[in-house]
């Protein structure tokens, strides 16, 4: 890696983590003396929201690597295989039939993830072709037995299953410490895995005569990529497009190789997330937006322009 | 002679009194209103969460305000259907098979007065509306805060988890003008936005207004936020959310344990 | 080191419950050029990942002496490189790229050298995408090089390339045999086949596999039969060149 390119890295870091301390409704100058408010503020509120949207941010990037090299496709990312679709179902009929506390529909969130992820497993021999297809039909039928839910729920609560969907990063059903061991985690074994992934780059039978079983690699991808969604989920909802985004940017900036790919997509994604987050804090203050929707009015224009360029 | 001209003038001006009528409640609020001003009797049809008073739960279920069954409902042979959502499929049919539909959807206690009287237009009960309007008005009137009064911030939590404050085009925001008290999130021209704690920690409401039940959980929570300063109370959300004649009842009751407490009007 | 590189007894292989090949007695000698011919669906592009251990096969297979299928994927790896169908361009890999990834673990102990022979230095910043087919296949090829293996399996390694590429392809697996290099290679072009082949294997693509000596193998009678065309059996400059009736 370049040295002007690790320099602008580390610069767009302490950009984001300045903003993301800073921004709100309260414009906080981190170098200045604090108020106790001010200061309150940035320790319990702002602090805990930048990193939790750190790690969710890294988690969805890398899995939309990795479901990019699985399915050979550079469309594919986290949630086209339909865990975001069964975690989905799994919160509103926490929701339904439990309780509207965030916490269980959390976990209800994580037992549909679970359950999507093993329906997948099942495919995953087909190869990559048979695989998507698969997920994509499924993620489609995940998608209309949530309609059906918001059909039938009473009316007072679509506007919390709406709530959830949409994204919140002001608290996790996963406590920090956790959430963020787990981005390490994900990062390192991603890492152990990138020159395996990177023979698969060149399609199966180039992987294979380069030593790879590609088959146990498929599974373990497939694991690993549904798992990181299935937590990024579980603490922060279904928050679109950073994990489709992130990975392509990065490897116009870094190349495609996994080695700098995936630690790039992992703090590149928590970038994306701590400024779309801020904004969406920044926007309509002192009302919030849901931050899934920054992340798309601030991704697509990004990946729109990126394909115009690579032309 | 006089006697004839004098039922024919009634008869005439009033051309909206059918005796009899056959009324579908497709909203609580109709339900309520309804009731309060002995049209109960003219209901044949009622939707999800008319629950009050309970003897109308006993009528035929149409579905949810928005899912109106239009075959059920048109057995009942209906004359007039009172709707929240005028452009709705299911209403525009109900129109198309002769029902009348009159469309009812107050934001403000005014506005909900004003229902009040029209729904005694539309069903006969003109009299009756009358009189529970003026006994309305003169309660609210003891309910205004007088002149010298400082206002009391207040942030009226509708939801903890999204944290949801009542905005300034909501039912709830007319309340709370109503009684003297300053809606911190007035501002925001939404109905239900949704806030961070931060916002409200910033705006330091002197009053902090939650759901019943939830009371002892969200004093701590927002004590510890802003001190042990900020009061906490808890109120019965049916009696502040519905645009009915009982959202007197439930600002009386909140008035009260406002005073009770010292914190109304300092 | 055993002059025998592979040795296959009764080696067949089967694909959606159709046999294309069986039988087959193949020895392949250290420095030896081994070409598969035969129509297409016949089974070649089968052969050779069967021998590299992609697919699986009936019979046996010995490789510098050890049982095939007790030889593991990594030592399979350092063995045989292998030219097949061009990689998918989808991912934006650069040629420098394309070419690290052949390296893999082993090394690229060889990559100046292929890059100067496939002529590739002005394209190494651009991604496989952007280059025309007779440029990715000779990316494949030096890919192949790039490593210090043993053997050497080309897929048709002159498929998209020009004639002056071509050309110095087959120039480049002579010389490489030379060396000391085996390859097993698929061609199509008669011509080629017989101006690189030491041995020759015939897949005919109904079940029958021969290999043998190309001067015995490559004759007009048994072509002709093979692939059901016309030859004509045109002398030039001490050679035969056997070349289809394209008017006829």
């Amino acid at each position: 890696m370049s040295r002007g390119v690790a320099a602008l890295t580390v610069a767009s870091v302490l950009l984001a983590v300045c903003l993301a301390l800073g921004a709100g409704e309260v414009w906080i100058n981190p170098l200045h003396p604090l108020s106790d408010m001010e200061r309150t503020i940035l320790w319990e509120l702002r602090l805990p929201r930048l990193l939790i949207a750190f790690a969710v941010g890294g988690l969805l990037a890398m899995a939309g690597s990795w479901f990019q090299v699985l399915l050979g496709n550079p469309l594919a990312e986290p949630y086209v295989l339909g865990v975001a679709g069964s975690s989905a179902v799994g919160a509103i009929l926490t929701l339904m039939l439990i309780s509207t506390s965030i916490v269980l529909m959390s976990a209800g969130a994580f037992a549909g993830a679970v359950a999507g992820i093993a329906l997948m497993m099942a495919f995953v021999h087909l190869g990559s072709g048979r695989l998507l297809l698969a997920g994509v039909v499924l993620a489609a039928f995940w998608s209309a037995l949530i309609t059906l839910l918001l059909a039938l729920m009473p009316n007072r609560d679509i506007g919390l299953a709406f709530a959830w969907m949409m994204g919140d990063l002001s608290t996790s059903a996963i406590p920090i410490p956790l959430l963020l061991l787990f981005w390490f985690a994900a990062l390192i074994a991603g890492l152990v895995l990138s020159p395996k992934l990177d023979a698969l780059l060149l399609g199966e039978k180039h992987a294979m005569l380069l030593g790879v079983n590609v088959s146990a690699l498929r599974g373990t991808i497939l694991l690993l990529a549904s798992l990181v969604t299935a937590v990024a989920v579980t603490a922060a909802g279904t928050i679109g497009f950073v994990g489709l985004v992130i990975p392509h940017l990065m490897r116009l900036v870094f190349g495609s190789l996994h080695r700098y790919v995936l630690p790039a997509s992992a703090v590149g994604g928590g970038l994306l997330l701590m400024l779309a987050d801020s904004a969406a804090r920044t926007v309509i203050a002192p009302a919030e937006l849901p931050v899934g929707v920054l992340t798309a009015m601030i991704g697509v224009p990004l990946f729109l322009w990126l394909l115009l360029r690579r032309n | 002679m006089r006697l004839v001209l004098l039922f024919l003038m009634m008869w005439l001006l009033a051309p909206q009194a059918q005796a009899g009528e056959r009324i579908l409640a497709l909203s609580p609020h109709a339900c309520e209103i309804l009731a309060d001003i002995g049209a109960a009797d003219e209901i044949v049809g009622v939707v999800d969460y008319c629950d009050f008073p309970e003897s109308l739960s006993k009528l035929p279920n149409l579905g949810g305000y928005n899912r109106i069954q239009v075959e059920a409902a048109m057995k009942l042979k209906p004359t007039l259907a009172i709707v929240m959502n005028d452009g709705a499929p299911a209403v525009n049919k109900l129109r198309a098979l002769g029902v009348r539909v009159e469309a009812s959807n107050p934001v403000t206690i005014d506005a909900m007065l004003a229902e009040v009287e029209r729904f005694g237009a539309l069903s006969g009960h003109q009299h009756e509306a009358a009189q529970q309007v003026h006994l309305l008005r003169a309660r609210l009137a003891r309910l205004k805060p007088g002149h010298s009064q400082k206002s009391v911030k207040v942030f009226y939590e509708i939801w903890d988890d999204p944290l949801i404050a009542a905005g300034g085009s909501s039912l709830i925001h007319d309340v709370l003008t109503h009684l003297g008290l300053n809606n911190v999130f007035g501002a925001i021209a939404m109905e239900g936005p949704k806030v961070n704690i931060e916002a409200v920690v910033r705006a330091k409401p002197d009053l902090i207004i939650v759901a019943a039940g939830n009371e002892k959980v969200r004093e701590q929570f927002w004590k510890k936020w802003l001190g042990e300063r900020v009061r906490v109370i808890g109120v019965n959300a049916d009696l502040l959310h519905r645009p009915t004649p009982r959202l007197i009842d439930g600002m009386e009751a909140l008035a009260a344990r406002l005073s009770a407490g010292g914190g109304l009007h300092e | 080191m055993s002059a025998l590189l592979l040795q296959t007894k009764g080696f067949g292989v089967e694909r959606g419950g159709r046999v294309l090949f069986h039988e087959l007695a193949l020895d392949v000698v250290r420095g030896s050029i081994t070409v598969v011919i035969g129509p297409n669906g016949a089974g070649k592009s089968s052969l050779l990942l069967a021998l590299a251990g992609v697919i699986a096969h009936s019979g046996d297979c010995l490789l510098q002496g050890r049982n095939h299928r007790a030889v593991d994927r990594n030592e399979m790896s350092r063995q045989i490189a292998w030219q097949g169908e061009l990689p998918p361009t989808e991912f934006g890999l650069t040629v420098a790229e394309r070419l690290d990834l052949a390296a893999g673990a082993f090394g690229a102990s060889n990559r100046a050298h292929a890059v100067e022979a496939m002529e590739l230095e002005a394209l190494l910043h651009r991604t496989l995408g952007e280059l025309s087919s007779g440029e990715r296949q000779r990316v494949e090829i030096a890919a192949v090089m790039v490593r210090d293996c043993p053997l050497w399996f080309f897929d048709e390694p002159t498929a998209h390339l020009d004639l002056k590429h071509q050309q110095r392809v087959l120039k480049l697996l002579r010389d490489a045999a030379a060396e000391g290099r085996t390859i097993v290679t698929v061609l199509h072009d008669l011509q080629q086949a017989s101006a690189v082949a030491d041995q020759v294997v015939l897949l005919d693509g109904h079940g029958g596999a021969e290999a043998g000596e190309a001067a015995g193998l490559l004759t007009s009678e048994r072509l002709s039969n093979l692939f059901q065309v016309k030859l004509q059996s045109i002398h030039n400059d001490g050679h035969s060149l056997l070349l289809p009736d394209y008017r006829s």
